[in-house]
């Protein structure tokens, strides 16, 4: 059983679409997997549903103390389940600085149903907030897609940085099981990124980079993972290797 | 390391309740017969002491104390050999959370104390030999030492 956190505070790093893919790919290899969408902005939720909507999300587990088991849905063509996201969540922060334990209400809301699944994957937002810090305390790690094209060693910093507040101000370890290079277009970009990542930061950085690729988005357009809807695209291909690959590095 | 940060501040804790602080000096290289230790003291004057246990292949120095969650605290690194303290860092200021982290740096700077000792043993009269011998050796041993700090430090 693990729970991983998706995390970047950069936006458009392919956050969402490596955790449904990703998500997805595992459930094809058998294991059981479920998405909690901690993003306001309800990407993953739409890109696995549409326009639907639903009668409580993770809005409701962490502001109103409904149990995780009743804001799970199951999305059918992913064959995974997820905890959705909604507008409102982007004004919790304020409403759950008042709790007591306001740091733990995902992790103690996923306690109750993290035994009934392989793997958690959480979609994080980009914005450093109380969900974030909710996210990384419920995680035992966390993975870290980058756009090589728009990498920034800020960026990291910044993540270790809260990595590192997190273990300092609450008591939580988190392990950061690597980066993965997402939407390159040119390779010749990649091996600066790997360097820095690698040298400056010592962290692993995952094999399978995925590729820019037409059908990844379409994919998202036609709520599929890119394995249904284009199996033999280079996206799919590269989304099923990284998804070996994460599920192979054990430690 | 962030001055309290609401964000990351453990709303489960009050200020009164006492937290394992896990203490680590990074980037330490002590050599044979060295050892270091941590001195903290909190808002109300509470002196705090700790040798730290050296992790060789990290590079690392690390103990634990309980102290009051979030309390201001000031706390000074020493490294010693025997009776002697070789180096120190800086009186450095925190508020007590879970880590307390430093990256080893030695202090060059005097305290004020220190130089008023020192000068009050050089306005001592030169003209008893006990003292004088003494004195010399205390010289060697600092030459000793200074070359011992070059040594390490690369200066
Ligand atoms: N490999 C890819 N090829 C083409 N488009 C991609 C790829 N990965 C992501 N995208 C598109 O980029 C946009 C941002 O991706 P998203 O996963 O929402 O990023 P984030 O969650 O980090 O904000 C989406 O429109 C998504 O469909
Ligand atoms: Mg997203």
């Amino acid at each position: 059983m693990s729970i991983v956190s998706v995390i970047n505070h950069k936006g458009g790093v392919a956050k969402t679409t490596t955790s449904i893919n990703v998500a997805s790919s595992w459930a094809k290899m058998g294991k059981r997997v479920l998405v909690v969408d901690l993003d306001p902005q309800a990407s993953a939720t739409h890109s696995m549903f549409g326009k639907e909507e639903f009668k409580k999300t993770v809005f409701d587990v962490l502001v109103n103390r409904v149990p995780a088991k009743e804001a799970i849905v199951h999305a059918e063509e992913f064959n995974v389940d997820l905890i959705p996201s909604e507008l409102l969540l982007s004004g919790c922060d304020i409403q759950l600085a008042a709790f007591y334990g306001r740091e733990r209400i995902l992790k103690r809301a996923l306690d109750e149903i993290k035994d009934e699944y392989d793997v958690i994957i959480i979609d994080c937002s980009p914005s450093l907030g109380l969900l974030t810090v909710n996210a990384l305390l419920a995680s035992k790690e966390i993975i870290i897609p980058i756009c090589p094209e728009y990498f920034s060693i800020k960026g990291i910093e910044l993540i270790l940085d809260t990595i590192k507040n997190i273990r300092a101000g609450l008591g939580h370890k988190v392990k950061i099981k690597g980066v993965i290079i997402t939407r390159f277009r040119n390779r010749k970009v990649i091996g600066r990124v790997l360097e820095d990542v690698k040298e400056a930061f010592n962290i692993k950085v995952f094999k399978s980079y995925i590729p820019d690729n037409i059908s990844v988005e379409e994919a998202h357009h036609n709520h599929l993972p890119v394995h249904k809807y284009a199996p033999r695209s280079k996206g799919s291909i590269a989304y099923r290797a990284l998804s070996k690959e994460l599920l192979n590095d054990e430690g | 390391m962030t001055k309290g940060n609401p964000l990351f501040v453990d709303s489960t804790k009050l200020q009164t309740d006492s937290i394992g602080v896990n203490i680590e000096l990074t980037n330490l290289f002590l050599r044979e017969g060295e050892s270091a230790f941590i001195k903290v003291t909190n808002e109300k004057g509470q002196v705090n002491r700790t040798a730290l246990k050296y992790l060789e292949q990290d590079n690392l120095a690390q103990g634990q104390l309980w102290l009051f969650h979030q309390q201001k605290i000031s706390y000074q690194f020493y490294i010693t050999k025997g009776e002697d303290v070789l180096f120190t860092t800086d009186l450095l200021e925190s508020r007590a959370s879970y880590i307390l982290q430093h990256q080893w740096q030695p202090c060059f700077k005097m305290s004020s104390k220190e130089k008023v000792k020192k000068a009050a043993i050089s306005k001592k009269p030169k003209n008893k030999i006990k003292t004088q011998t003494k004195s010399n050796e205390s010289v060697s041993k600092g030459v000793e030492r200074v070359s011992s700090i070059m040594a390490k430090w690369g200066f």
